[in-house]
């Protein structure tokens, strides 16, 4: 239905464009284009649905004359990434807007699956296989491998479509009105993850349909030197699949104990939930070119959807919706900014600013007691659990100043004060002090540098140990984390940025400009977790008019991503217990490089040539070893190295046939290599025929290569 | 008649300030590209525009071109194999900053990183019966926005993303996964979360542990 609509308009568009009645301008693209992979790797189509045969590319048809101006505009017609949009105006008084466009998303063209959908988010297995688990547990690899054997395929990809309307109207000078409202629906499968245990990892075709509403109201007033702005808004997002349900693989009957398990098991997804905001905002042109803005903001966030029972395992006491303390989970968010900022001219040489934000997390929603749980349905854990209500406060204090040592070199100062209060976390508060140094040289016509350095010095306050403590099942108190973890996000850090520019023209023909940005964390009071997280870039490009005819332009760049952490995991060894632990390192690096060149070449009068390549490659080492040598700790042993790479190439020839008509030849080659552990060969039983850990949808990522050749008209009217 | 070449960014901007100072461009005059001496006619072609609409008026096809001409960083970020659409054209830089300012940081379309996160992605948005702390801190604390090479656009590979903050003296998150764990199944695929696959929250009374 929307494919025909597509088709509809599209005609109707081009037809009335072509008309000599209408008065409108534009053009259309139209082609046909083939193109082969030599392995069904989504990765090609990921994000984009590469047409094979006619394909509508674009088209726009605009028309000015006359009070109403009107833009019509679409690309990938009739494909999963198309976009229209259309807008009407009238002067400056009235504006429509409307657009609608498609985000597909693939993640696998090969993946299997032996559940199937009963109903939306129900997933069934035979009874006959569930009997013969149950009975036979100690043949499940081998029941199961030879059950996948004839298991069907399933697509994994999502499709994502927004609409969006916008009416603008400035009924008088200085006011302006705009209602905005948007749907965006979300549907299709993903991958994700349903546990039965440690042992026990399914991974299901998860289906989704879900969509969110938003609608916004904004009044502007402006006149002279005042700017005032409110806005309200409403967010609803539904999802229509809210549990998942899978039978088990291994029990036809619930039961408790050494292979127990649910018949069925469940866990929730996504909840419904709600945001009303609102927004007011003050603008002040002061004396002195001085600018005021102040702002104040609110989101009311609610999520009360119904509860499910602690368990869907009958054998347990628990499976009753009667064993819960509340029914629903009456969450209650409420988040308010505050942010203000003066600039003003402080003299002929001298500019500065101040600023100003608060923000305030007051999580309201209810803390609720549970007396247990059942992670996997298998058992029942008595150790209480309560709902904690993460929140807080941030502030904000900073001040920059900038100085015109002389003409076209400026240096500045910046100070900046970050506080933050938590709720339910580790910390009590941190607090973080920023001094920072910039210069900028433009003096000279072809030259310009820019050079900026920052310092961060973060303190975590208010440690509390207890957090890190729990109450067991037994009414005792055991461990959570290790007394030496700082969590990255809070900890004490200590943070170097720098970034600089350096441009240069060389006449009319040539310029070039590499730009470096650095940030270097450093965490010194982690004995465990993140101690150091260092990423450098550098990307340099430039541009070179060879003549009139011969445009090219090009770049280069690499980023270098280090991190060091620390953990400690427990040995099963005898001897003394000062080494029942030993500590392990990792030095995690991630390098990329990136190439991309493009040219144009108006070889003759009516034929132009482009050519246009991207490289970019990504190569992630993992540096494991265990901190101590002793005779009794198994050395570590690193992970292969992870390989991401990429080649992109189009080519096009362009050839003018009539003044208003271009034909073109595409060619376009992409070649995708990857090595990695976690992606290329994942099986679909894990572990051993014996001791099975998993069952896997088994969506590989793969090497391929491509080959797109395409022919396309312009028609421009 | 003005050159609008030979103006400073401040003259340039007042004659589009006349009738372009409402809605989103209400923020223009203490944004970090007016500070910084940006002009309208830096980004915008009345005359020339190249954009497909032709309702943006830009001098370049794509919003992002524009943009990485003197975000250089970024274009960089953008073409890791981790992504979100902006390379494909379904997304774009002003998807989530509005060049034209606002009062959040980097120029966000919203009040905070997760309000903006959560305008596309509300299925996060909870909040949950059960929250999981950095997720309500800042989605930035897992994930890398302009691209990443992990999947998910993840700032680090699982499990070692996770192991940053949980460690554990017994049981298997502090666990050293090294080479001969390839087979495991904390290891490849997911790692962690095929088993904790409700990450970013969970509402299911056992979901402590984010498994339910």
């Amino acid at each position: 239905m929307k494919a025909r609509l597509t088709w509809i308009a599209v005609l109707a568009a081009v037809t009335i464009a072509a008309s000599p009645a209408w008065s409108a301008d534009g053009h259309v693209t139209f082609g046909s284009q083939w193109w082969t992979q030599n392995y069904n790797e989504a990765k090609y189509q990921e994000f984009v649905d590469r047409p094979k045969g006619a394909f509508l590319e674009s088209f726009l048809m605009q028309d000015m004359q006359g009070p109403w101006a009107l833009t019509l505009w679409g690309a990938n017609a009739d494909r999963k990434n198309q976009q229209y949009g259309l807008s009407l105006s009238n002067g400056v008084k009235y504006r429509f807007d409307f657009d609608y466009r498609g985000i597909p998303h693939l993640f696998s063209l090969t993946a299997k699956s032996l559940w199937t959908e009963s109903a939306p988010g129900q997933f069934v297995l035979p009874d006959s296989l569930q009997r013969t688990n149950q009975e036979y547990s100690s043949a499940f690899g081998n029941t199961m491998t030879n059950a996948l054997l004839g298991a069907g395929g399933t697509s994994l990809a999502t499709q994502t479509e927004i609409t969006r309307g916008r009416l603008r109207v400035r009924p008088a000078k200085g006011w302006q009105f705009d209602l905005t409202s948007s749907e965006r629906r979300r549907t299709g499968r993903m991958a994700f993850g349903a546990t039965q245990g440690v042992s026990a990892a399914y991974e299901l075709p998860v289906p989704i349909n879900q969509r969110t509403l938003d609608a916004d109201a904004t009044t502007t007033y402006s006149r002279g030197d005042v700017r005032l702005q409110g806005s309200v808004g409403l967010s609803q997002f539904t999802n229509d699949i809210t549990k998942l349900s899978w039978d088990n693989p291994r029990r036809y009957t619930d039961a408790t104990g050494t292979g127990g398990g649910p018949k069925t098991a469940q866990l929730a997804l996504a909840p419904d939930n709600r945001v009303v905001r609102g927004l007011l905002s003050l603008g002040l042109i002061l004396p002195h070119s001085s600018n005021l803005l102040a702002s104040v903001s609110m989101a009311d966030g609610k999520q009360d959807d119904p509860l499910m029972q602690f368990t869907s395992n009958s054998a347990l006491a628990q499976s009753s919706l009667d064993s819960l303390p509340v029914r629903n989970a009456d969450n209650h968010m409420v988040t308010i900014t505050q942010d203000v900022r003066l600039s003003s001219r402080i003299s002929s040489r001298m500019t500065g600013a101040l600023r100003y934000h608060g923000e305030n997390q007051d999580n309201q929603s209810a803390e609720i007691a549970f007396k247990g749980f059942s992670a996997t349905d298998a058992s029942w854990s008595a150790t209480p659990v309560t709902t904690a209500r993460h929140g807080g406060s941030r502030t904000l204090l900073g001040a920059n100043v900038d100085f015109e040592l002389m003409d076209g070199v400026n240096v500045g100062l910046v100070a900046e004060n970050r506080h933050r209060e938590l709720d339910d976390r580790e910390f009590e508060s941190n607090n973080e002090n920023i001094l920072g140094a910039n210069l900028s040289v433009e003096k000279f016509d072809d030259l310009s540098f820019v050079l900026g350095y920052r310092l961060g010095d973060r303190k975590a306050d208010g440690f509390d140990p207890g957090a890190y403590l729990y109450v067991n099942s037994t009414g005792g108190i055991s461990t959570a984390e290790l007394p030496g973890l700082r969590r990255f996000d809070l900890a004490t850090r200590k943070q170097n940025a720098l970034n600089s520019t350096l441009s240069y023209t060389f006449g009319p023909k040539f310029d070039i400009s590499v730009d470096y940005t650095g940030r270097m964390d450093k965490f010194d009071e982690t004995q465990y977790g993140l101690n150091k997280l260092d990423d450098h870039m550098v990307v340099g490009d430039g541009t070179y008019h060879m003549s009139k005819a011969v445009d090219m332009s090009g770049g280069y760049g690499f980023n270098q991503v280090d991190s060091r952490q620390m953990g400690r995991e427990r040995v099963t060894r005898t001897g003394p217990a000062d080494t029942a632990y030993t500590d392990w390192t990792a030095n995690l690096r991630d390098r990329s490089v990136f190439v991309f060149y493009r040219g144009n070449w108006q070889a003759k009068k009516k034929l132009a040539l482009t050519a246009d390549y991207t490289f970019t490659r990504t190569l992630g080492t993992y540096g494991l070893s265990k901190t101590i040598s002793k005779p009794w700790v198994v050395p570590g042993q690193d992970l292969p190295a992870t390989l991401y790479r990429r080649h992109e190439v189009q080519l096009g020839a362009t050839r003018k046939l009539m003044n208003d008509f271009d034909l073109t030849t595409r060619y376009g080659f992409d070649e995708f290599d990857v090595i990695d552990f976690a992606a290329n060969n994942v099986p679909i039983v894990s572990g051993t025929l014996s001791s099975v850990t998993g069952i896997f949808l088994g969506e590989n990522i793969h090497s391929y290569i491509a080959h797109s050749v395409a022919l396309v008209i312009a028609r421009r009217f | 008649m003005k050159k609008y070449s030979k103006l400073s960014a401040e003259e340039a901007n007042s004659a589009c300030l006349n009738c372009h100072s409402g809605g989103d461009h209400f923020y223009w005059k203490s944004s970090g590209h007016s500070r910084k001496n940006v002009s309208c006619v830096s980004c915008h072609s009345v005359h020339n525009s190249k954009d497909p609409s032709h309702t943006k008026l830009l001098k370049t096809e794509r919003t992002s071109d524009l943009c990485v001409t003197c975000h250089k960083s970024k274009h960089l970020s953008i073409t890791k194999s981790a992504h979100m659409p902006l390379r494909e054209g379904s997304m774009d830089c002003a998807s989530c900053h509005n060049p034209h300012g606002s009062p959040a940081d980097r120029m966000l379309r919203a009040a905070t990183v997760n309000e903006l996160c959560y305008s596309c992605h509300a299925d996060k948005r909870g909040p949950f019966l059960f929250d999981h702390a950095p997720v309500r801190e800042n989605c930035l604390n897992c994930h890398e926005a302009h691209g990443a090479n992990n999947d998910k656009v993840l700032a680090s590979k699982r499990p070692y993303l996770c192991q940053r903050c949980h460690t554990p003296p017994s049981g298997h998150p502090s666990t050293f996964y090294d080479n001969p764990d390839l087979a495991s199944n904390r290891l490849f695929n997911r790692s962690c979360s095929n088993c904790h696959s409700q990450v970013h929250g969970s509402n299911h009374p056992s979901g402590r542990y984010f498994t339910r």
